[in-house]
């Protein structure tokens, strides 16, 4: 017989409370409890968003800029320790100032806080402090946009960084086509002002200074100058091509001229929705095209490369269809900001779209109701359910995926510019409660408890971080990460006044607590009815029945006055806690925790071993299979090739030869033979004299080319004709050369 | 920043070079003069590196060495005396994709050019000097020169120079930033070629020396050395020159000389009785001049003219706030 409250146990089953109204709200999760007021705590908020090109960060913490700023200024002493106690004061100070203060700049509220600070202490003390913070001040180096962990965060922080990442990552490109317009440009001047056209007297004129323009008659200079032909100018249409590639880098909407403002003409790529995010990536498709036609038509030109018999019939087919990967790698990505609540199954496929064709587009999900899809088990799905549980199935894609609490935002920013720099879809799923929320607790301390209980479990999918999921997926963000639940001591006082201290694990139904919209399915219990067959959620769900009549389920929370309470947890709830469980089981096995593939192969070759040590105490049996021979090993063929002398060729021609000939190498190109008889010597290709024909002049002719020749390679040999008069004088002149 | 279709039409469209595309007008140098042998390996470097023609340029100064890009197929400038250099450093520091070649004299660079010799050699920009030493101004039909051996008579030295002669090559073995020091002759068209087109291939300032033949007018001072192989000493080394197996008869003497050893090179050039010939100092770590300024930014005309406009307004007079 069941000595449970009747009551309690019917409301588990129906969700039913007794008296038909919901409990007074305003309960929190225990495990909370000490955590009220947030500001009197160094932790990651706020942050600050860091500019400048040369770090890739883009953002730092409050109290990392303080610690910073407090190891180069504040040394060991007395001096120092006052310094370091007046400076963490103005950060205090400066924590509560920024709550509600979005994009306020480090030093406005630097400036704000101090000012305060001073306004409140004293004359003596306040000189201290001042002398202090000017110091300090003085140090400061950083500053930018401060935000805390609110509704705004996520998309103003995603915003810089991704403007940081686009303007290093599209540099080259941009500049490149700077460098291309300039060259384009100054070959279209230097045509030109080797043209007609420059020559007309209004031009002459302009080339002239004021002072001595009456001295000029320009009509005459004209004339004159009519008469002299203009020296090798552009082709036509290698003109109107360059002419054409340029019109079309000067009017690109892609790059904001690195020296110029962004203007109206340049696109914009962030966008708020993932339809206007589509359309502009489809239309725009032509237009990239023809930016990348006109900078390889430049590239060719600048080079002299561009060949009239090759090359346009390329460029006339070239189109969008022919846009590489790599093309599109050299043009700025699109950031799209999206709110979950603000989603249809439209945008869902759209999503679905943008990672499926790999579009090089990131998508921030900021997700401000983090149970939108747990209600789905309600009967009741509220707007968003679909997509937030979308980036899931994209693990094992070709796009890098984030899942992370607001409030691990700053300890993950690596991983968010990874996402950035990725080249390819990237999505982001952030959870920060919505603003409207009626939220009891903090909005940092709130993100954080979504991951705590699995309802929100962060993850990073990386394709990029190797071949593998071990490689590629990562859940280690989250909390004790093997188990179920993460475990956490809850320590209160009892009616005696002393200290307890109980092991308990958050869980959804914990989570649900702080949501208002839950409220109906819990029952708080005054402590005076507790009983043993009370269970806290996660102890219930480990239940093997899972439904144990005796027992019913309970979560530890505080009321407004930091009461412990418990509240008994309907069975509807129940059954979403356990299915949020088993939503982490699959995660934890893509991220290799509990892996039952793993596990399976494990056990196969724990028994396959315990086989093994079987059959070898036993007897080998008879008939067992010699252990197959290795197959033969094939020979490698490396007879029979012929080895190729490579030594150069003895030159054949010796000092014994009758022919007349040169010693080609030793030629030094003097002209001298060439101009004396050109008939009989000539250049060889590397512009060296050899005897082209030793009958088109005489003995004489060669016997004086040998002795005229500067550097005496010229070998006459004997001659060819023995009736040319005067040859025995010629031969003894030719002997020297001979030998 | 290429894409890969550009890569694959520039590749699809590429012609075979030859000799003749680099050739410019006719030569106008005397017969036997050895400036032809230079400039013939210098079209022979070109060939062989396929180098397109409209990215060459030659900058010279006035003499006889200096006439030589008007004889390239390529750009050229024909300056002023002894300004050879400066115009050369100003090329390759707005145009550092140009391949710049410099073709000076003896009088051009070791007179009233020397300045300029020690301080690029100094800024060691990307570049290839080559010094056409004949040891006379041979284009104003013989003057001496500072590389005229003692003794030389000519139109300004009837009765015989009475200074020794400037040695280049020591002088610049010990300027600063060193870089690439070498010596050839232009008689030995094999090894001429083989040295230029190191010096090419060196990223520095390349300077080197070549003996030249002055058939007019200093016919004596190399011919011993044309005729007798053995007054020559060829630096031998695998990163160096190596001579081939037919030349490797001619000239018997050899040495191994690393031309990464500054101290060895000092000395050969001071103290070897025989002329050197090969690559005496090459150090590619040396600074060059045209990276420690390289721009980080395009300058755009609107660049120029928001930095004008910037400097400008430091001299603007803002009206003075009334109180």
């Amino acid at each position: 017989m069941s000595t449970m409250n009747p009551d309690l146990l019917n409301f588990h089953l129906t969700g039913r409370h007794a008296t038909g109204a919901d409990p007074a709200p305003g309960y929190r999760p225990a495990l909370t409890a000490s955590y009220g007021e947030l500001t009197g705590l160094r932790y990651d908020f706020p942050v600050v968003l860091l500019g400048g090109t040369e770090s890739p960060a883009f953002v730092d913490s409050l109290t990392g800029v303080i610690n910073r700023l407090l190891g180069e200024i504040a040394h060991e002493g007395n001096a120092g320790t006052l310094l370091r106690q007046h400076v963490l004061r103005l950060e205090r100070r400066m924590r509560e100032l920024a709550a509600g203060r979005p994009g306020i700049s480090l030093t406005e509220l630097w400036e704000e806080a101090a000012q305060t600070l001073l306004g409140e202490c004293g004359e003596r003390e306040a000189e201290l402090l001042g002398n202090s913070l000017a110091t300090a001040r003085f140090g400061l180096r950083v500053d930018g946009p401060v935000l805390d962990c609110d509704d705004a965060m996520p998309v103003r922080l995603l915003q810089h960084a991704w403007g940081k990442v686009e303007a290093r990552r599209t540099g080259p490109t941009r500049e490149r086509i700077e460098a291309l317009i300039i060259r384009l440009r100054e070959m279209l001047k230097v045509d030109d002002l080797k043209g007609r056209a420059s020559r007309s007297p209004e031009r002459l004129r302009q080339t002239f200074g004021r002072r001595y323009r009456e001295a000029f008659d320009f009509e005459l200079m004209a004339e004159m100058l009519e008469g002299s032909t203009p020296h090798n100018p552009l082709p036509e249409a290698r003109r109107n091509r360059i002419a054409e590639a340029l019109a079309a880098l000067e009017s690109q909407r892609f790059f904001v001229p690195f020296d110029g403002e962004r203007d109206q003409r340049c696109h914009d790529f962030v966008f708020y929705r993932l339809s206007a995010a589509l359309r502009a990536w489809h239309e725009r498709l032509p237009e990239i095209a023809d930016v990348i036609r006109a900078i390889e038509i430049a590239e060719l030109e600048v080079d002299n490369a561009f060949r009239d018999e090759r090359h346009p019939a390329y460029f006339e087919r070239f189109g969008p269809q022919a846009l590489t990967p790599e093309d599109l790698a050299l043009f700025p990505s699109y950031l799209v900001c999206v709110r979950q609540s603000e989603c249809n199954t439209r945008d869902t496929a759209r999503l679905m779209e943008i990672v499926a064709e790999e579009l090089p587009v990131k998508v921030l999900l900021q997700v401000g109701d983090a149970l939108a899809s747990a209600s789905a088990v309600d009967g009741s799905p509220r707007q968003g359910s679909a997509i937030q549980q979308l980036p899931h199935t994209f693990v094992a894609g070709n796009a890098y995926l984030l899942q992370l609490a607001g409030s691990d935002l700053y300890r993950q920013s690596e991983q968010v510019l990874r996402g950035l720099e990725f080249d390819g879809p990237a999505v982001f799923s952030i959870y920060v409660p919505r603003e409207d929320a009626s939220n009891v607790l903090p909005p940092y301390l709130a993100a954080a408890a979504a991951t705590e209980s699995r309802v929100f479990p962060g993850y990073t999918y990386d394709p990029t971080a190797g071949a593998g999921l071990a490689e590629r997926f990562d859940i280690g963000g989250n909390p004790d990460v093997d188990d179920d639940w993460p475990r956490r001591e809850l320590r209160y006082e009892d009616e005696a006044l002393q200290t307890v201290t109980e092991d308990y694990r958050f869980t959804l139904a914990d989570f649900a607590v702080t949501d208002p919209h839950y409220a109906g399915h819990f029952e708080p219990v005054e402590r005076l009815a507790w009983d043993e067959n009370m269970l806290p959620v996660a102890d219930y769900l480990d239940l093997v029945s899972g439904r144990d009549f005796d027992k019913v389920p309970y979560v530890a929370v505080v009321d407004a006055d930091n009461r412990l309470r418990r509240m008994i947890v309907d069975d509807h709830l129940v059954r979403i806690t356990r299915r949020c469980r088993d939503r982490w089981h699959t995660l934890q096995e893509l991220g290799g925790v509990h892996n039952s593939w793993a596990e399976a192969a494990q056990a196969a070759a724990r028994s396959g071993a315990a086989g093994a040590d079987r059959a070898a105490s036993s007897e080998a049996a008879p008939g067992t299979e010699p252990a197959a021979a290795e197959p033969p090993v094939e020979a490698t063929s490396d007879a029979a090739v012929p080895v190729t002398e490579t030594e150069e060729a003895v030159e054949a021609q010796g000092d014994a030869s009758d022919e007349a000939w040169i010693e080609t190498p030793r030629c030094t190109t003097c002209d001298e033979c060439t101009t004396r008889s050109p008939r009989m010597f000539a250049y060889d290709d590397n512009r060296q004299a050899y005897i082209r024909d030793p009958d088109a002049g005489t003995f004489r002719d060669l016997v004086e080319a040998a002795e005229n020749c500067q550097v005496a390679i010229i070998h006459p040999g004997k001659p060819r004709n023995p009736d040319e008069p005067g040859l025995d004088d010629l031969i003894a002149r030719a002997a020297p050369f001979n030998t | 920043m290429s894409t890969r279709a550009s890569e694959i039409l520039r590749r699809s469209g590429e012609i075979e070079r030859r000799l003749e595309d680099y050739a410019g007008r006719m030569p106008r140098w005397c017969t036997g003069c050895g400036d032809n042998a230079i400039l013939a390996a210098m079209q022979r470097v070109c060939r062989e590196e396929q180098l397109p023609p409209e990215k060459i340029v030659v900058v010279s100064g006035i003499g006889c060495s200096s006439r030589l890009p008007h004889y390239m197929g390529s750009y050229g400038f024909h300056g002023l005396h002894g300004r050879a250099l400066p115009v050369a450093e100003g090329i390759k520091m707005r145009r550092p994709d140009l391949h710049v070649f410099v073709s000076t004299g003896d009088g051009d660079c070791c007179s009233i050019g020397a300045g300029h010799w020690v301080h690029a050699t100094r800024y060691n920009m990307d570049m290839t000097v080559l010094l056409h030493d004949n040891n006379i101004y041979g284009l104003t039909k013989k003057q001496a020169s500072p590389t005229s051996p003692l003794g030389t008579r000519s139109n300004t030295s009837p009765r015989g120079t009475v200074l020794g002669p400037l040695d280049p090559l020591q002088a610049t073995l010990g300027m600063s930033n060193l870089s690439f020091v070498a010596q050839a002759a232009d008689w030995i068209p094999e090894l001429l070629f083989q040295i230029i087109h190191a010096g090419f291939r060196h990223k520095g300032f390349s300077f080197i020396r070549i003996l030249q033949r002055c058939p007019e007018f200093q016919a004596d001072r190399w011919e011993p050395c044309v005729q007798d192989p053995d007054r020559l000493l060829i630096l031998e080394h695998e990163d160096g020159v190596q001579l081939s197996s037919s030349l490797s008869r001619i000239y018997r003497n050899r040495e191994e000389h690393d031309p990464a050893d500054l101290v060895d090179a000092r000395r050969i050039a001071a103290t070897s009785e025989r002329l050197p010939v090969g690559i005496l100092y090459r150090n590619p770590d040396t600074p060059r001049y045209e990276e420690l300024r390289a721009r980080t930014k395009s300058v755009t005309p609107s660049l120029v003219r928001k930095g004008l406009n910037e400097e400008l307004d430091k001299f603007t007079i803002w009206p003075r706030e009334r109180s």
